[in-house]
């Protein structure tokens, strides 16, 4: 398989007729207090198969590593490689929900997706802490 | 001349099975990228392009995709380069 497109939004879904609708991608998140509980996003991943994969099942695990490697968390899960139909390479999309990802502390976090045990992407989301808002001077 | 990592970054661009985990380890430092060994997984940074990082499994034996990431790494890392170089010349001229 082949990373086509990795990404985190506030939504996405696949209508009816296959088309993918993401809404409000972003790489940063923005917290008052650590730990910080982001209550819902979307993490959106396409896929090209090559050939020799078409009709295939494959595994898949998406994991969630803090900037010192420690695992926040991982899903895994399976799809079915369509068929390649009208000489078109076939290509697989993925969406996951993901509620309630508590971050312990600020600072670059790793989205990293394996396909059958071998890396095909990876995608940094940035976790910041807000400043406090300054006192108003008199 | 080129150096023991540029030439290592040409084999892998040009085969990218059967590497293994230290071959990616040399490659990685021979550019300054820092390999901080994580809890659970090993984090590769450049200090001067905090943007530029990847994961690192603990296995000896690599599957193709490590591979294929590092040198789409180092492609951007040399693209990264040349901005901050031509930058400078534009600032020295000026």
């Amino acid at each position: 398989m082949r990373p086509l497109l990795f990404l985190v939004a506030d939504y996405a879904n696949i209508t009816r007729e296959g088309k993918l609708n993401v809404m409000g991608i972003f790489n940063d998140i923005y917290a008052n207090n650590f730990p910080a509980r982001h209550s819902s996003m979307h993490l959106v991943a396409k896929l090209g198969a090559e050939l020799g994969e078409y009709g295939q099942t494959r595994n898949f695990t998406v994991k969630l590593l803090d900037d010192d490697g420690n695992q926040i968390m991982d899903v895994s899960g399976q799809f079915q490689v369509p068929k390649g139909e009208r000489g078109r390479k076939p290509e697989v999309n993925i969406i996951l929900e993901l509620k309630d990802v508590v971050f312990p502390k600020s600072g670059a976090y790793q989205f990293v997706i394996l396909v059958d045990k071998d890396h095909k992407g990876e995608l940094s989301l940035y976790v910041n802490q807000l400043e406090a808002p300054k006192p108003a001077a008199e | 001349m080129p150096s023991k990592a540029e030439k290592l970054l040409e084999k892998m661009r040009n085969s990218k099975s059967n590497w293994k985990r230290a071959d990616l380890d040399k490659l990685y430092e021979g550019y300054d990228f820092v390999i901080s060994h994580g809890g659970n997984h090993d984090i590769v940074k450049h200090p001067d392009f905090p943007q530029l990082r990847a994961t690192l499994p603990r296995h000896r034996e690599l599957a193709k995709g490590y591979v294929e990431f590092a040198v789409k790494l180092l492609t951007d890392y040399w693209n990264f380069k040349k901005k901050v170089k031509d930058n400078h010349g534009h600032t020295c001229k000026s």
